[in-house]
């Protein structure tokens, strides 16, 4: 099951959680799997409960002559939240911009709630929410007209501008322009944008990354009501800590494949957090004893 | 998406640029200046003769406008990639080629205003008196602007995201306007010397067919052109 | 779990290239061959001697060059429809040989004007047109040779062949009226029946020499696809992981 390369990083006990229903590898149909609702601007296609988040099958692509994923496989069921680690380079971000319908997949196939990223990427996109690891923001306009551009562009009406500002806590620098901001403050402004929305999949592109405790705290939060509302989400993370004991798995992704793909280990044991020594090694060191 | 909803989002993308633009302040001004520099250099180019000067007027005013122009477009790119933007764009409903006319509209508005700039300075640097049909004239240019920047925005979608990118938008865009640069700075020549509307006008409708065909084009080839 | 064996599906390559080298000289003795028919039937001009026969290539080629360019026009339109490579690689190898032909439609035409106009260089409404087509598709070769990605490569090149395309008439037009305005020295006429049937029989010899290159071109490309493709499978095959 695991690689050639034998790691036994998952030595210890692990928490048990409800685990999905759709296996690893599997694809569920996409026939009679939507309800639809109908609202003032836009028409929605909600997926049944059941279906799984994502589902990504064998999925490779290249940039020029690198490949950047080379085969990967895995789900995530509804409710749960996948952790994503590896070097830079290893595939991480690219497997984020596939399953938001950013780029398209050399080959193999990705779906998200039954939604084919390639042939519907339209109705992906509307379940879908990306937070990028930079920030996609435009410097010259202030972080409301940012926040309102988005809104226009989305289809929703600007009162939601206000709460969401105050909920990331930017509602005294709404008039400011993002080119002002830190990286911090650049970072929850793209979390408000994302909220604007009513995401089903949250896909966080390490997220935690130069942030303080209470973004940081904030992040964990809005995951935490996605996940509530029946949604999951999928993170790309270099430390594990920062998540808490929010992940529910965690997939390790080198040079483009899948390493390893289990439960996340219990916050609070002995390891905390393996690190990969180097980006060419083959072995992995497991934690606690290294 | 329904008309209404795509123009709504054209109108957001018009909006962002153009305030952008406002607030970025160094934009416009370089490209007015350098407008005004290049038909300076033409004057020079030319020598002091105002005979020969008022001759090659419309000539050396498109060039100028073309040359500063191209300046703007893929500014227009630039913003949507500096802060990673563009990803971002691409992930709302939507169909693409609303971006495709929220961006053409944007360069117009731009490269109008800069033309309303660079015009009259051309006239007083080549000692051209306004002839009495000139609202024609002020159609002319109009037409044979939306040529240029229907195409200038369609191609700095490419050349804004690649290596070279300044000398690759040049190279594809100037080769393709040549027909445009031809039936402008004819129409406007004839216009400028007070002939009658019978030559122009054969050259006005070929800037109208000629700014149709690739409206069209491009609308249709942008989102092959965006997306990948 | 070694690599394998990677299964060559681009066979007997050597039995293609020597049937290729066959027929491209095959091609070459039919051009030769048409090229020195129409130099011994045809007179020597009253004005300019043997200079005239320049034209037996000069104007195939210039007729050949719009056949290549609609090629690009046709596979890039399919190409955009499909996504097929190979519809990609057919426009890359229709546009080289365009550009090759409009290349020397042009050499060719300055080599005949020097010594009839005494200038290298005229502002005539085929010559001129024919330079702008030039550049529209050295312009569609410079921007395949800046993209690494194939996919955004094959996209906007064929964006940019159909706008290209498009545009060739109305260069044409565009140039015709600007000429008809200001009087130039005008192109050769063709009016000789000798001459006419000696310009038809070169325009289809050099055809089969256009399509000759395109095919050559086209499966050279093609080889290197599927050298990528081996890459490919070599790249992914020794995958590792649990996927594996």
């Amino acid at each position: 099951m695991f690689g050639r390369h034998g790691d036994g990083v998952d030595g210890q006990k692990t928490k048990t959680r409800a685990k999905p229903d759709t296996p690893v590898g599997e694809s569920t149909p996409t026939q009679g799997a939507y309800s639809t609702i109908r609202l003032p601007t836009v028409t929605l296609r909600i997926p049944d409960r059941d279906v799984a988040a994502a589902t990504i099958t064998n999925v490779t692509r290249r940039f020029g002559r690198r490949w950047a994923l080379r085969g990967v496989t895995l789900s995530i069921g509804p409710g749960e939240v996948v952790g994503v680690e590896g070097h830079n380079g290893s595939g991480k971000s690219t497997l984020l911009r596939i399953l938001s319908t950013a780029i398209k997949p050399t080959g193999g196939e990705a779906q998200v709630f039954g939604a084919d990223v390639v042939r519907q990427p339209t109705t992906v996109r509307g379940v879908v929410a990306f937070l990028t690891h930079y920030p996609g923001l435009y410097d010259d306009l202030t972080a409301e007209e940012n926040l309102r551009f988005a809104c226009r562009m989305l289809g929703v009406d600007f009162g939601r501008v206000p709460p969401v500002l105050e909920r990331v806590g930017l509602a005294r620098e709404a008039g400011e322009t993002v080119r002002t901001f830190s990286a911090g403050m650049q970072r929850r402004l793209s979390l408000a944008r994302l909220l604007l929305q009513r995401p089903r999949l949250l896909l966080l592109d390490e997220p935690y990354n130069n942030f303080d405790p209470a973004g940081i705290a904030l992040v964990n939060e809005v995951v935490r009501e996605v996940r509530g509302a029946g949604g999951a989400a999928m993170i790309v993370l270099h430390d594990r800590h920062s998540a808490g004991d929010l992940l529910d798995r965690v997939v390790r992704l080198k040079q483009g494949v899948v390493l390893t793909d289990g439960p996340a280990p219990a916050v609070g044991d002995a390891q905390t957090s393996t690190r990969l020594a180097d980006p060419h090694e083959s072995t992995l060191i497991a934690g606690g004893a290294a | 998406m329904t008309w209404r909803d795509e123009w709504r989002r054209v109108q957001a993308i018009v909006w962002k640029d153009l305030t952008t633009e406002r607030r970025s302040k160094a934009g416009i001004n370089a490209v007015v200046f350098m407008g005004v520099l290049i038909l300076l250099l033409f004057g020079f180019a030319l020598g002091p003769d105002t005979e020969a000067l008022r001759a090659a007027a419309a000539g050396a005013l498109w060039l100028a406008i073309l040359f500063s122009g191209v300046l703007a477009f893929n500014r227009s790119y630039q913003l949507e990639l500096d802060g990673g933007a563009l990803e971002s764009l691409l992930l709302y409903p939507g169909s693409r080629w609303a971006i495709y006319v929220g961006k053409l509209i944007a360069n117009l508005v731009f490269v109008l205003i800069v033309e309303a700039i660079v015009i009259p300075v051309a006239l007083v640097l080549y000692q051209v008196a306004l002839p009495p049909g000139w609202p024609a004239l002020i159609g002319v240019t109009v037409l044979g602007t939306v040529g240029f920047v229907t195409l200038g925005t369609f191609y700095a979608a490419m050349s804004s995201r690649s290596r070279a990118r300044e000398v690759l938008l040049p190279l594809l865009l100037f080769p393709m306007l040549i027909p445009v640069l031809l039936s402008a700075v004819e129409a406007s020549t004839s216009l400028l010397g007070g002939d009658p509307m019978l030559e122009a006008g054969a050259w006005v409708r070929l800037l109208g067919a000629f700014d149709i065909i690739f409206l069209v084009a491009s609308l249709l080839a942008f989102e092959y052109v965006i997306e990948v | 779990m070694g690599v394998g064996t990677v299964e060559l599906s681009v066979a007997p390559a050597r039995a293609r290239r020597s049937t290729g080298m066959l027929i491209g000289l095959g091609v070459f003795l039919l051009l030769a061959a048409t090229q020195a028919y129409s130099i011994s039937i045809s007179t020597p001009d009253r004005d300019m001697g043997h200079l005239q026969k320049i034209m037996y290539v000069h104007v195939p080629a210039a007729w050949n060059m719009m056949i290549a360019y609609f090629i690009v026009a046709i596979a890039s339109l399919r190409y955009l429809w499909k996504g097929r490579e190979k519809d990609d690689l057919l426009a890359a190898a229709a546009a080289e040989t365009g550009a090759l032909m409009t290349g020397l439609t042009l050499a060719l035409g300055m080599i005949w004007g020097k010594p009839t106009w005494g200038i290298w260089w005229t502002w005539d409404a085929r010559l001129t047109s024919t330079a702008v087509l030039f550049f529209i598709y050295v312009g569609y070769l410079i921007l395949r040779a800046f993209v690494d990605d194939p996919d955004r490569r094959a996209q906007w090149s064929a964006a940019v062949g159909l706008l290209g395309a498009l545009n060739v008439p109305i260069v044409y037009m565009s140039v015709r009226w600007w000429r008809t305005l200001h009087q130039v020295q005008s192109s050769p006429s063709t009016l000789d029946p000798n001459y006419t049937l000696s310009l038809r029989i070169n325009a289809i010899a050099i055809m089969i020499v256009v399509l000759f290159f395109i095919r050559h071109r086209y499966q050279t490309m093609q080889l290197e696809a599927a050298a990528d493709a081996m890459h490919e499978r070599i790249a992914l095959g020794d995958r590792g992981g649990i996927n594996a």
